[in-house]
């Protein structure tokens, strides 16, 4: 399913087609994200390049999952195996300006590969206990996982304050081939959607709000295949404190019945430390109520979980070329579940990880 | 660890505290006293860069996600 030289030829084909263009600008940037038992890696590129009419942009994104998947003691078909998995996407957006004040704009794109480590640590767990069932009612069910999606976007922005007031609009379709759950009970195996569609929505408003004040409104909904629908809301005021000081503020939240809500905020603080030069430090903290399910004993759902980090990073913004670090520490904390039957605790386990971002981009 | 309760109440001021800006936002600021807000920091920015996104982190929480597709396919009771 996936091996070194398969991710090999991928990146590979990714900064041929990425060469390939002519662009005026691009960002390539790094994300390492690492925890005891898990490190996850992104290597992503973007490149824009304009037309008279059209400013496009084309992104590249691979990413690399290494898990030391570890069973529980009672988990007697488990097995302790290292798991490496992978993800490629590409994405195009462009932008069209149709009058003095309004753009319309689209974008499509497409993926390969688990989008997020849990999928592949519960893929490899049904791995486990479902794929030789041999005669077991239901046992066809069992499919291996081939996790890919395609994606469209469509949307208009419009500049309703000349200089000072946008608001945005863009409705997405969604179709995803997912690593699907499994159940057993005495009337055998069964398994989830293969297939998961989803439309979202995102309505948002961009202010300048004084000459030292810029606020960001977005509200969101999503609706998945059989699930409720997802409301979400995200705020941000950025402050400029004289020519040096700059602090942005970020509050959001996200909501879906039954019972799942999500809350998190955080604040960054910036120095310019000289003309291209400039030091900041942010804070951040996550809780939500864990994953909405209605299992009645063994669940793979999440429990609640408390997240927060404090970061520090450098930014330098030269002519030509610019470049950002920034590197945090990230505890979080699962509230606690039943260890005697919960076969997903290791899933579930607080954990320390460390993140670290490196970016550069290039004006051409 | 999690009230639940408290989450009404954080939505509400997530949605009327930015309400309140959005609306005082209808004020005219000059394009030429817009220094300080389109300086390094201030604007918004998908540029990886300017902009503060950690992409990976959705991956560990998940109902911060801005964008969204499937969810992981956990099992077939999660909703």
């Amino acid at each position: 399913m996936n091996s070194p030289a398969l991710g090999f030829i991928q990146i590979l084909f990714m900064f041929r087609v990425a060469y390939s263009i002519e662009v005026a600008n691009w960002d390539s940037g790094l994300e390492w994200v690492d925890s005891d038992d898990i490190t996850l890696k992104q290597l992503s590129w973007i490149g824009d390049f304009n037309s008279d009419n059209w400013e496009s942009s084309i992104s590249l994104a691979y990413g690399d999952y290494q898990l030391d998947y570890q069973p529980v003691a009672f988990d007697f078909n488990g097995e302790e195996k290292a798991v490496s998995e992978r993800i490629i996407a590409i994405q195009f957006n462009s932008k069209k300006q149709l009058g003095d004040h309004w753009w319309l704009s689209g974008g499509a794109g497409a993926y390969d590969g688990f989008t997020n480590y849990r999928s592949v640590w519960l893929d490899e767990y049904y791995r486990q206990q479902f794929s030789e069932l041999y005669g077991f009612p239901g046992a066809e069910n069992y499919v291996e996982a081939d996790p890919k999606g395609i994606n469209a976007t469509a949307g208009t922005r419009w500049e309703y304050q000349p200089g000072n007031g946008f608001a945005q609009f863009s409705i997405s379709a969604l179709r995803d081939d997912v690593s699907p759950g499994y159940e057993i009970d005495f009337d055998g195996l069964r398994r989830g959607e293969l297939t998961l569609d989803t439309v979202a929505a995102s309505l948002s408003t961009e202010n300048i709000l004084t000459k030292n004040i810029r606020s960001f409104l977005e509200f969101r909904v999503t609706q998945t295949t059989d699930r409720s629908t997802r409301y979400g809301v995200g705020a941000n005021i950025n402050v400029a404190h004289g020519e040096q000081w700059v602090s942005r503020w970020n509050v959001g939240g996200s909501k879906e019945d039954p019972q799942f809500e999500a809350f998190y905020g955080g604040v960054a603080l910036e120095y310019q430390a000289s003309d291209k030069c400039y030091i900041f430090v942010d804070g951040w903290y996550y809780e939500d109520t864990g994953e909405i399910e209605n299992a009645l004993l063994f669940t793979s759902a999440a429990p609640g979980l408390e997240s927060s980090r404090v970061g520090i990073g450098v930014r330098w913004i030269g002519d030509q070329w610019s470049m950002r670090i920034y590197a945090a520490p990230l505890e979080n904390d699962y509230e606690p579940t039943n260890p005697g039957i919960d076969f997903f605790q290791n899933l579930y386990s607080d954990r320390y990880w460390t993140i670290a971002q490196i970016a550069v981009s290039r004006s051409l | 660890m999690i009230k639940p309760s408290n989450y009404l109440c954080r939505i509400c001021l997530v949605l009327i505290i930015p309400g309140i800006f959005a609306a005082v936002g209808c004020t005219n600021v000059p394009v030429y006293e817009q220094a300080l807000v389109s300086k390094v920091g201030m604007t918004r920015s998908d540029s990886m860069v300017e902009g503060d996104r950690v992409n990976l982190l959705p991956q560990i929480e998940p109902g911060s996600a801005v964008s969204g597709g499937a969810a992981a396919a956990g099992c077939t009771a999660c909703r």
